[in-house]
């Protein structure tokens, strides 16, 4: 294989993915238990399954569907049996599915007649899928295809320094291979927003992104949170300011040109160093960033936090020498080295790199393996918006 | 080898210490192939910053090669860089 190259799969959408999921997607919470028993009774399948999807209106609807179809029509799902409650919800998903060319089935429990009815019909249908799934074989697929979250949890003293760093150089390789980076977080870029917004390939994009921080600041003051982000515990581990602490999280998006600002769950459109504006507590910024295409991510953590995505593939990285021993199970990549002198920044690139690559091309994540893997959609503030005019919605 | 500072960008005002420092413990940093030398003037926790030169009051301060907040009195070469000198041009600082 050259060296521009991963292996993926093929769809017919003309995505490529690093895995080859079937998807056991839930459609609305009330029937997420049928769902978990589908997929426990098929191996080979991967369920899906969020809170929420009953009562919900406007922005705040369209933003749980628009998730649940970002990772149906996700490049790494090969085929997708959609369960929910009645059949105007199951068949609205499973549209938006068969929309992209992936094989497609739903079930409706209401019509199905009862959840052992609907495990009856399920576990047919996905192990169909399955069996067919296995015919797409991997093939050669230019770097420049690759989309790589990026997102950091449980961060301590190190993690600027450290992982963050690395995983900022990594960034730049794939930039610099054609791929796409895509760095989340709003809330944690307060403070380092102008930076960042120097770096815009145009001033829509700097306006863009200056517009989502002032707009987290804004909405973390109406509902009466603390905007400022920067703790006793921060300024104890050694932190001084806002600045630093945000410096060093934007860190991880390396020193390219950022090219666009996308919004929860969206795709990016380009290739390059793109930002997505997402809340930043990890599950939920995981949640996001795999909902919007990522094919994997990389996930920092100073002092270990276990969770993945259930369909992008999520390394965990730590630069923490106790954390790369205490917490060993859940570390994919330790590059704690750049502390204890055995490498330097370029040396802990090229292991990340190697190990990203090496993901892409099949090999399991801890996470995957361990089974720590976890949707959490977050949800939209309408009375915010309205009271903001932000809503497109008539009052 | 075990690091005891690390020094980010060449531009940098300020290393972070990677075990606690004691006063005239002498530094050798480098950062790409600039290589810079400092004695510690006092105790410098884990995980804090030192300052790598004299610097005035005002002064802004880099970290990352980018601007991390100002002084708020003169600085000599050697000492703890926190909130008792350094502070926010973003948002005002911890009481």
């Amino acid at each position: 294989m050259s060296s521009g190259t991963f292996w993926g799969y093929r769809r017919p959408d003309g995505s490529a993915g690093i895995r080859n999921h079937v998807l056991v997607v839930g459609a609305m919470d009330n029937i997420n238990p049928v769902v978990r028993r589908i997929a426990d009774g098929v191996r080979g399948t991967v369920p899906l399954w969020a809170a929420y999807g009953r009562g919900m209106f406007g922005e705040d609807a369209e933003q749980h569907m628009r998730t649940l179809a970002g990772y149906a029509t996700h490049p790494n799902v090969a085929a997708v049996l959609v369960v929910s409650m009645e059949p105007k919800s199951a068949a609205e998903l499973a549209g938006r599915i068969a929309a992209s060319g992936r094989p497609v089935r739903w079930l409706a429990v209401q019509q199905q007649g009862g959840t052992a009815r609907t495990v009856d019909a399920g576990i047919r249908l996905a192990m169909q899928m399955v069996i067919d799934a296995g015919r797409i074989l991997r093939e050669p697929v230019p770097l420049s295809e690759l989309i790589v979250g990026l997102e950091c949890g449980a961060s301590d003293a190190t993690s600027g320094l450290t992982a963050n760093s690395t995983t900022g150089e990594v960034a730049d390789w794939l930039v610099a291979q054609g791929g796409t980076v895509v760095l989340s977080e709003t809330e944690e870029i307060i403070g380092a927003e102008d930076a960042l917004a120097a770096r815009a390939t145009t001033p829509e994009v700097a306006e863009q992104l200056l517009a989502a921080v002032r707009r987290r600041e804004d909405e973390a003051r109406y509902i009466g949170a603390d905007t400022v982000g920067f703790g006793p515990d921060n300024a104890a581990g050694g932190l001084t300011t806002l600045e630093e602490k945000s410096l060093g999280a934007v860190r991880k998006g390396g020193t390219s040109p950022l090219c666009e600002v996308i919004g929860y769950a969206q795709r990016p459109t380009g290739k390059g160093l793109v930002f997505m504006d997402a809340p930043a507590p990890g599950t939920e910024n995981v949640t996001a960033l795999a909902g919007g295409g990522c094919h994997l991510i990389l996930f920092n953590t100073g002092v270990g936090n276990p969770v993945g995505n259930p369909v992008s593939p999520t390394l965990k990285i730590t630069g923490n020498p106790r954390t790369a021993e205490h917490f060993a199970d859940n570390i994919d990549v330790d590059v704690s080295g750049i502390l204890t002198g055995d490498h330097d920044l370029a040396g802990a690139a090229g292991i990340l790199r190697e190990h990203l690559l090496a993901v892409a091309n099949g090999m399991m994540t801890r996470s995957e393996i361990l089974g720590d893997v976890e949707i959490t959609i977050s949800r939209v503030d309408l009375s915010y918006r309205r009271l903001r005019g932000l809503s497109g919605e008539q009052p | 080898m075990s690091l005891n500072a690390l020094w980010v960008d060449p531009r940098d005002h300020v290393a972070t210490a990677l075990a606690d420092l004691a006063p005239n413990q002498c530094l050798e940093l480098k950062a790409g192939s600039t290589h810079c030398q400092v004695t510690v003037r006092e105790p410098i926790p884990y995980g804090h910053k030192v300052a790598l030169q004299d610097l005035a009051p005002g002064q802004t301060v880099l970290k990352y090669g980018a601007p991390i907040g100002s002084t708020t009195v003169a600085v000599p070469a050697g000492s703890h860089v926190h909130l008792h000198n350094l502070a926010s041009r973003r948002v005002a600082g911890l009481a």
